[in-house]
């Protein structure tokens, strides 16, 4: 009865089909966030939580032990005021952005584009078996199967002699002027077949008429490189760029395991000199200010690609 | 079953009935006598009540050692005789994981409130900010009650006092020698140098026949390089001076300690110390090389006689122990003594008084099984006791049995130099080994890094986290 009374009506009508509108409305807004909402909330439990943590952190004298007290921005201060060694941290991070944005790269593109000329799938795919192989060591193995490599007295030393190579015997890990490359190289070893899988699979995509037709036009090689490949991997590469940069600049692991920071602080990194800190000098305070630090700096790159994309751009 | 389970019950309430009162006669008692003694008496009645114990008692037992070898030993002749003698106990062993310090995992356990109910951490050095945030317990109770303090030397017992109360027990009894490769050594016919002089010119001469003179290594623990600050402070100020020195009456900008620091930079600069490689190679590796006749002398404390021995025998290396050379004529230089590790109780742990029963015996009770076990080991838990002579057997190692005589005697006349684990507060501690290698690298200069060694050491004074000094005889 209450059906034949509201149909009988065109305003309650309008009205119902105002209010299954809204309700449309309301579900096209709401809900998607409902789906995201258990990752939003896992995400603010273990990132967001922990963050706001070390930013309090940041702010207090704890050492380790008792949370001491409150310092407002003292250890910010005291960062860009009486630190000695962050300076250096910070260059040796640059240095390593600048070596893996472009030796890495260099190679693992470089190989990428031999690998894709190849058209037998099972040798194409052996090849890049080998060259990922590295990728898939955990960083303990890699940076003691380098140890050794770099062993002064039995390691690779002892062969380029034999050869009369002895100019090129080094102290790889004792020589402050080479030490933060020769770690680099031994991260680099790992880290470009990992690369190359990536601009494998990018240059897969590719549309291949593009190419077609630009060798109809009579473009060498270089030209079909530098107008087609390239400008088709920039997303690829822009996404490669950004990640090589923020992991540069939280790079621990094989320094770590390598030479921790030494030798004279030759390969001190900011993540490195954040543990430092915070474990062996008892000052996590203060390390979390330079942690704090360290992520707005890197929000700085990952803000200027959001800028970019927001703008239109194909990155 | 019933009947058993209610036996227990009972037993328990007893037990708890027993302790409560305790407690509170002890609380009683204790306001009548002052706020220190309430801590005292408590832990008495503590005591008592879990001395009656036969339930299950678990005890986490944080260790320094993590070698395999090393657990398995003290498995064997620490914690299975204690169990023979108290079934109901069992002990777990627990270490920090390959790649983290005691110290890091200690503080994050117990910033987690998970912390072991009994840990061994790296020395009195480390031991203060445990002692301020309340994570050790004063062991004044206890060592009134096994007279702990009448069983250890002073210069132990002194080193181990925190404002003058026990927190912790010192734990590995250890020293600075000069390690000498007699092989090499007769082979070529030099003389084991006894000053800085003549340990310069045998350098010279082992550098010359293509021998590396010191063997070391840091990678891994760049914290190794103390050993070499804490023979050369005590070898060029001598021990009166050095002491002057950790209590604060002398600066570390003293230019005596200068000069100390550029004779150790000549040193390595000339390339004396493992080829100037020791950055990148580690400890053990330093042994083997040293242990295959390549190295001469190594500066090492008496942890190395299990690799030591393990390594010179591989090669049938005749080795020897010597004292290490004086770098200034007529300076008071006693050889480094100290404690490399240190035994605490959590005051939060709920078998406070099994593991003190436990520590009188590991530390005291226990002191025939740990000869039978220490020759073979690289001195960890060795106990600070009045080691005499007749204590070793013929099969024990004489140059093992000769160090720890010494050593032993040096502590109890306080004849004895001071380590850095063990004399230096923390942060100056960690300071000064963190940056060592730059001033050796030339990257830091002598004047900077003890200017920043003094302003730190004065900031740990004025926080009164200095640890205590024993003071050497004759001042």
């Amino acid at each position: 009865m209450a059906t034949l009374e509201g149909l009988s009506t065109p305003s309650a009508a309008r009205a119902g089909a105002a209010s299954a509108a809204r309700r449309r409305r309301w579900r096209r807004r709401v809900v998607p966030w409902l789906f995201i909402l258990p990752a939003v909330l896992l995400h603010l439990i273990v990132i967001g939580g922990p963050a706001l943590f070390t930013f309090f952190l940041s702010l207090t004298s704890w050492n380790g032990f008792a949370f001491g007290k409150v310092i407002g921005f003292d250890n910010y201060r005291q960062v860009f005021t009486a630190d000695t060694t962050i300076g250096s941290a910070v260059m040796n991070n640059i240095r390593w952005t600048i070596i893996f944005l472009t030796i890495p790269i260099a190679l693992g593109l470089g190989v990428a584009l031999m690998l894709r000329t190849i058209a037998h799938s099972g040798v194409q795919m052996t090849y890049r078996t080998i060259f990922y192989l590295p990728a898939t060591m955990s960083s303990a193995v890699v940076g003691r199967l380098w140890q050794w490599i770099y062993d002064p007295f039995y390691g690779i030393n002892t062969l380029l002699t034999s050869w009369g190579w002895t100019g090129l015997a080094q102290s790889w890990l004792a020589d402050p002027n080479i030490a933060l490359y020769a770690v680099a190289n031994a991260d680099n070893w790992r880290w470009w077949g990992f690369l190359m899988i990536i601009f494998l699979a990018a240059l897969h995509n590719v549309e291949p008429t593009l190419y077609e037709a630009a060798r109809v036009d009579g473009a060498g090689g270089f030209r079909l490189f530098w107008h087609i490949t390239l400008p088709n991997l920039r997303p690829t590469l822009v996404f490669v760029g950004l990640l090589t940069i923020i992991w540069s600049f939280q790079v621990i692991d094989l320094i770590f395991i390598m030479t921790q920071g030494g030798p004279a602080n030759a390969t001190m990194t900011l993540a490195m000199w954040i543990y430092q800190e915070a474990i062996y000098n008892y000052s996590p305070g203060y390390g979390s200010a330079i942690a704090v630090l360290m992520t707005l700096g890197l929000s700085g790159f990952i803000a200027g690609f959001v800028y970019l994309r927001y703008k239109g751009w194909d990155v | 079953m019933e009947k058993q389970t209610d036996q227990i019950a009972r037993n328990s309430t007893r037990k708890e009935f027993l302790a409560t009162s305790l407690k509170t006669g002890a609380a009683v008692a204790g306001a009548a006598v002052g706020a220190a003694s309430i801590e005292g008496l408590a832990h008495a009645a503590h005591i008592e009540a879990r001395d009656l114990a036969d339930q299950p008692v678990n005890l986490k037992w944080e260790v320094e050692f993590t070698d395999a070898p090393d657990q398995q030993a003290v498995q064997q002749y620490l914690i299975k005789p204690y169990q023979q003698l108290h079934p109901n106990v069992s002990i777990t062993l627990q270490a920090a994981p390959t790649g983290t310090s005691t110290d890091q995992h200690l503080a994050t356990l117990f910033a987690a409130g998970d912390g072991p109910d009994i840990y061994d951490n790296a020395g009195p050095s480390f031991m203060p900010p445990y002692i301020t945030n309340g994570e050790a317990l004063n062991l004044e109770p206890y060592a009134a009650k096994y007279g702990w303090k009448q069983k250890m030397s002073s210069f132990a017992l002194q080193s181990s006092l925190y404002q003058g109360k026990l927190y912790y027990l010192p734990t590995e009894f250890e020293s600075l020698h000069l390690w000498v490769n007699t092989t090499a050594m007769q082979k070529y016919g030099w003389k084991v140098p006894t000053t800085y002089d003549e340990m310069m010119n045998v350098c010279a001469e082992i550098k010359a026949k293509g021998l590396i003179p010191f063997a070391t290594g840091m990678n891994g623990w760049k914290g190794c390089w103390d050993w070499w600050y804490s023979y050369f402070l005590n070898a060029y100020l001598g021990t009166k001076k050095l002491y002057k020195v950790l209590t604060g009456q002398i600066p570390w900008t003293d230019p005596e300690i200068a000069t100390s620091y550029q004779m150790m930079k000549k040193i390595w600069d000339l390339g004396y110390i493992m080829d100037k490689q020791a950055p990148a190679i580690t400890l053990t590796s330093s042994w083997a090389i040293w242990g295959q006749g390549k190295a001469v002398f190594r500066m090492e404390g008496t942890w190395g006689f299990s690799p030591g021995l393990v390594y010179a025998n591989a090669k049938n290396i005749e080795w020897a122990i010597a004292p290490l050379p004086t770098w200034k004529p007529g300076i008071d230089f006693a050889p480094p003594v100290g404690i490399g590790e240190a035994n605490a109780i959590n005051p939060k742990s709920k078998n406070i008084a099994v593991a003190a029963d436990f520590y009188d015996f590991a530390f005291f009770r226990n002191r025939d099984q740990i000869l039978k076990w220490l020759p073979k080991l690289s001195s960890i838990f060795l106990p600070t006791l009045k080691w005499q002579p007749n204590d070793f057997g013929s099969s024990f190692d004489p140059r093992l049995a000769s160090v720890l005589v010494a050593s032993s005697k040096a502590m109890a006349t306080s004849r004895a130099g001071y380590l850095s684990w063990t004399a230096w507060p923390a942060k100056t501690e960690t300071y000064m080994w963190t940056n060592f290698e730059s001033v050796l690298y030339g990257k830091l200069s002598i004047t900077d890094y003890l200017k920043e060694t003094d302003r730190i050491f004065q900031q740990e004074k004025s926080a009164g986290t200095l640890p205590q000094v024993p003071k050497p005889a004759g001042l």
